[in-house]
Formats: C-alpha cells, structure tokens, sequence
C-alpha cells in the first residue's frame, strides 16, 4: 500500500465540506435588495473573515486562493491538484503570448514573474511537456496560439488524470467531450466554418475527432439525436432549445461535470474528495459571482436563477 | 558448507521454535495491520479535528476500533506463551499445531484491521458531515470487526485443541 | 425710407429687370427650400427612428456584458477583451444632396471568434455580447453619418431661408419701391413737362 491515502487531508476536507455554502443560503442571498446586503449575509459564513467591502470579486479571488493553498499543502505532491489549478497559469500564459497586457491572475501555480521570467528567457522546462512543445513553435503571437495553449492544457490534463481508471479519468474523458461540444456550439452559432473547430477543438475524449467534424456540418436536430446515443444525451434532453441556448447549455455542462465527482462522496482515501471539493468550491465562486454581479447590475432575478449551477454537498 | 548449514540447526527444538512462530506470527501481523488501521482512521481524525475540535470525542472510538486485531493478535500470542511456559520441549506435531493455531487471527488481523482503518476513515467523513449519523459509521467499521473476532474464536479454539 | 436712385428710363429698365430675377429667384429659393424642408423631416424621422434602435441595442449589448461579467470572473473578461484582435475598418466620404456636402461612412468588420484568448475559458454569453455590440456599433456609426446629415441640412435650410425672407421682405420691396418712386418721379417730370407745355402754348396764342 503506497502512502498517498490522504487520510488527514480527507478528514479535513470532510469537516470543510460543511462550509460550502448550501442551496437556502444562495435562495437567501438573492431574495436581498443588494449586494452590500448579499455581502452581509455572507459574513455570516465561511467567507466572513473577507467579506468586508463591496469588492465581491477580490473576495471570491481570496477564497479560491485560500482553497487551492490548502490543497496544495495537504496534497503536496499532486499532480492532479497541480493540473486543476493551471487553468490559472495557462491565463497568465496566454496574457503573455498576447503581450504581456492585461490584469494577470494570481491564483495560478507560478507567480506572475516567474512565468513572465521563463516566457522571457525562453526557458520552459518547469512547465508541463505539451506546453514546452506549444511554446517552443511560437515564432510570434499567431493568430492561433491561445487556441493551440488551450488544446496543450487540456492535453496535459489527460496525460495526467487519464493515466489510470478512476474518477478522475472519468471526470476529465466528460470534460474533454463536453469542451468540444460547447465550441461546436459555440462557433457553429456565430458560423465559423469547420477549419475554425478544427483549429479550437481540444484532445477528444470518449468521442473520436472525426465523429466531431462529421456532426459539425449536421442540423441541429441531427446534433441532438446522435447526442443521444453518447453519455452525455442528458445535456440536451430537452431538444435543440437547450443545446442551442448557450446560458442553459452551460449551465448543464458544468452540473454534469461537477455530478461526474459526486461519486467521491464515496471514496474514504484518496486525491478525488479533495479534487471534488476544489471543483465544488470553484462552481461555489461561480454561483457566488453571479449572485453579487447580479446584484450590483440588477439583472433580474430570474435571469440569475437560469444560471446558476447545481452545489456539492 | 552444508554441514555448517546443518551445524546451525543442531539442538534445535523444532516443536518449540514452530510454536514461538506461531506467536509472533499473531502478535506481529495483527499488530502491524492495527497500526497501519489506526494510522490511517487517526489521520483522518486528525483531519477533522483540525477544522472542527469539538469533534473529537466522536472520533475517538472510530480510531481506535481498528487498534482491536492488534489486541486480539497479543491474546493469542499470550495463550501460546502461556501454553509453553515450563516447557522444555514438545512434540514437532504440536508445534505445527500452535503455529496453524497462531496464523487465522495474524493473517485476518492484518487484513482486517487495514481495511478497517479505511472504513473507519470513512466513518471519520461521516462524523464531519453529520455528527448525528456518526453511529452508523461505528456500525460499519463494526462489520469489519466480525472477522477478526470469527478469527480470533478460531485461533482459540485451536489453540486450545491443542494438548501438551 | 429714403430713396436714393437716378430716375431715369435706363434706371427703370434695369430696375424691372433687377426685379424680374429677384422674383424668380424668389421662387426658385422657395421651392429649394420646401423641398429641403421635406428632405429634411425625412432625415429627423430617420435619425429618431435609428437613435431608438441604438439605444436599445446598447442597452442589449450592456446586459450582455453585465451577464458575461457575472458568468466570468474579473480577470478572464478583462484579458478576452484585451487579447481580442476584431478589426475595424471605417471609409469615410462625401456625398452631394441637395446641393449639401454630406458624409457617408462605409465600415468593415471582422469577427474575432475568441482568437486571441481562446474559447475554452469564456463564456459562450461573451459571444452573444460582443455579437450585439458588433451590430450596435454598425448602427451607431450610421446614426453619425444621419445625425451629421441632418445638421448640415438644417444650417443649409437656415442659410436658404434666410436668402428667401431677404428677397422677399428685402430687395423685392425695395426694388419695388425704387421702380416705383421712378415711374412716379417720371410721370411728375411727365407732367410738369405737360403744365409747361401749355403754358407755353398759352403765352404763344396771347
């Protein structure tokens, strides 16, 4: 038995799982007038020792951070916490293929300067192999290079998460397809021809590439039905209305996504409850974000309820 | 070489010796696996505690439940010390007897209690989330407790099948 | 009102004659200016009509971004707005109505599609957003050109109506008034001529 049971990190993270912020907690925070309100009722939770201002972004920013600290403390040797928290890394990559401007994100594995220290020197090798590669093609920012940084990390997720069967590898097969098919939606609605999918798609995951490109061209009707035969024929149950309407298809993929890990509930020893409880503190900042934004925006209560996404617990 | 080889077993009572085994046998893997078990649910209570100190009363059975097959493994090893004791020799047949005697809760212990520390881990989650339920979780790391005592019956009665 | 002009024949000549021209000017003037008046109602209307449309447009492509904004955090939507490489191309040229140089914009957009931040990490509500405000900024760039339109015209109807009130109320009256006081003046030298004449006449036959 190899000592990486994380038994004390999966008892704390146990014992944390009770902060996440229920169901009646997000209903409260909506039915308040405004987000000073909002921020109010949230000091009466986990978040409390944060929530002073109305900067409800550097709060949510805050917390994540926290939450990534943590587990990388408790799972120091983690690659798989290491691969969750580089989408953080890949936006300050991509910021710096792109120029350098920007707000650069602080959540990331690497600080700022260090990642800007290495892009400068052309010195990749702290980074994940698929980057090293990308990066070492760049002549200059292409028109394509975010695309092609995007597909490196998602590739650098499957070579890490897909090694071996388990939740994780599931979890990150689902990603990889329900990726895809948010582009294929997303550059078929704005009538980007099949060269631009070819261009963004991501490794594939349970479905093969070329079944990709065959349903590009299709109907949607004909998107929707051969949806139906895959896995994730749940996502568009209700017909092309909600494979098209992207809040809506969004909203499915991520309460897939995130259901993928609910069987981590179940696991007593290992890394999954504690990637579950990053992802479920992540999909928390979101709903969290979205409460407040609409808030100080007004958005209309409903357009918020549309959006928000299932919680873990 | 070989008459050195056989020189170093001159003397020996082979009764005697398989008996010992049999002891240590019972001590030692019961006693590892209660380590490894306890290890483990002491982590996760750990873990628990961390977040939330009031927990730990609730956590302290779960952790020391797997600690059992370690006490059970000393049991046997003391009966089959106690069998032993003023002995100066016994049969070959008996020894082989005292060590068949010494491996059911050694190998069983060890199994057992690893397995029930993670149970017992898993109970640990459950005292985090719903400290009401924590019972149920006790029940579960129980069922594991089943076995090592059918082993530990087993090694007894063995043992004390055995005549000198 | 003081008249100071030769009362001669010639002078009454080109007098009528000055007048003949102001008169048509006059009319010609006039119906410039009701046409542009006409043109330029047509221009008022559509100038409120394409301000409506705009307004409203912004205000979609505002709560698109207020959706994409609370759907992403901070930092992405800042970076895919900033990494974003549209491109926008405006043709800026004059055109003649009416006599009014007016200007006419041509603009030529390209579609970004997320190619400099990717479209992994966005929201597919930021296509939406920036879709309507692509489509806003085409209108707000005609509404310029109308709006623009519609000023030029109005001073054009100023300047016209102002030539039009001083021909008429001006130096039609007072040409007028001089061909007037000429014929006057003439037909009293005519008479005067006519009172000496047959005094003349008188003294002779005495």
């Amino acid at each position: 038995m190899a000592y990486t049971d994380y038994a004390y990190a999966v008892g704390r993270i146990r014992a944390l799982e009770i902060g996440l912020i229920p169901d009646n907690l997000l209903e409260r925070l909506m039915s308040v007038a405004s987000a000073q309100e909002a921020l109010q009722v949230l000091a009466e939770t986990e978040y409390g020792a944060v929530a002073h201002d109305g900067d409800y972004e550097t709060l949510i920013e805050d917390e994540l951070l926290r939450v990534y600290q943590l587990l990388q403390e408790l799972a120091p040797a983690s690659e798989a916490i290491k691969v969750f928290r580089f989408r953080w890394d890949l936006h300050n990559i991509k910021l710096l293929a792109a120029g350098g401007n920007g707000k650069p994100s602080r959540l990331g594995n690497f600080p700022w300067e260090v990642l800007w220290e290495m892009l400068n020197r052309a010195d990749y090798s702290r980074l994940p192999v698929e980057f090293q590669t990308v990066l070492n093609q760049f002549q200059e920012a292409e028109s394509s290079s975010a695309a092609q940084l995007d597909q490196a990390y998602y590739s650098y997720g499957k070579r890490v998460l897909c090694a071996k069967e388990g939740i994780l590898r599931d979890y990150w097969l689902a990603r990889l397809d329900l990726t895809n098919l948010r582009l294929l939606v997303r550059l078929r609605k704005v009538g980007a021809p099949l060269e631009d999918f070819v261009k963004f798609m991501v490794a594939h995951g349970l479905i093969a590439q070329k079944e990709w490109l065959e349903v590009y061209g299709a109907p949607w009707e004909a998107v929707v039905a051969w949806l139906g035969y895959k896995p994730y024929h749940s996502i568009a149950r209700d017909g092309v209305a909600s494979l098209t309407d992207l809040p809506v298809l969004e909203r499915e993929i991520d309460n897939y996504l995130l259901e993928r890990l609910d069987r981590a509930k179940w696991v007593a020893l290992g890394v999954e409850p504690l990637i579950a409880y990053l992802l479920a503190k992540e999909t928390e900042a979101k709903n969290l974000r979205l409460i407040l934004a609409g808030k100080s925006n007004r958005l209309s209560t409903e357009t918020v309820k549309r959006r928000l996404r299932r919680g873990y617990i | 070489m070989n008459a050195n080889a056989a020189g170093l077993f001159v003397g020996v009572d082979w009764g005697l010796t398989l008996a010992y085994l049999g002891a240590a046998i019972a001590v030692v893997l019961s006693g590892y696996g209660s380590a490894r078990g306890v290890a483990t649910a002491g982590q996760a209570a750990a873990g628990v505690v961390t977040e939330d100190p009031s927990k730990y009363g609730k956590t302290i059975i779960l952790t020391a439940l797997p600690g059992s097959q370690g006490i059970y493994g000393f049991v046997i090893g003391m009966l089959i010390f106690l069998k032993l004791q003023g002995k100066a020799s016994i049969p070959i047949s008996a020894g082989w007897s005292l060590l068949a005697a010494g491996i059911p809760i050694g190998i069983v212990g060890l199994l057992s209690a690893l397995w029930q520390g993670r149970v017992a881990a898993a109970g640990i989650g459950i005292v985090a989330k719903r400290p009401e339920e924590a019972s149920k979780g006790l029940v579960y790391a129980g069922m594991v407790e089943t076995y090592a005592i059918l082993s530990l019956v087993i090694s007894f009665f063995l043992l004390n099948n055995v005549t000198l | 009102m003081e008249i100071r002009v030769n009362p001669t024949r010639m002078e009454l000549t080109r007098l009528k004659k000055r007048l003949a021209v102001a008169v048509r000017g006059h009319k010609l003037l006039k119906d410039k200016l009701d046409e542009l008046m006409k043109n330029f109602f047509d221009l008022v209307e559509e100038n409120r009509r394409l301000r409506e449309r705009v307004e409203a447009e912004l205000a979609l492509a505002n709560g698109g971004f207020a959706m994409a904004r609370a759907i992403m955090s901070r930092e992405v939507l800042e970076a895919a707005i900033i990494t974003s490489r549209g491109r926008a191309v405006l043709e800026a040229k004059t055109q003649s109505r009416m006599n009014v140089e007016v200007p006419v914009f041509k603009l030529a957009m390209e579609q970004a599609n997320g190619y400099g931040f990717g479209l992994t990490e966005t929201s597919g509500e930021l296509d939406e957003a920036v879709r309507s405000l692509a489509e806003t900024f085409a209108s707000l760039v005609q509404l310029a050109q109308v709006e623009k339109t519609v000023e030029l015209m109005a001073a054009e109807i100023e300047r016209t109506r102002r030539r039009v009130n001083a021909l008429e109320h001006v130096l039609i009256p007072q040409l007028r008034e001089k061909a007037k006081f000429i014929t006057m003046k003439l037909d009293e030298n005519e008479r005067g001529n006519l009172t000496r004449l047959m005094k003349v006449k008188e003294m002779v036959r005495q």
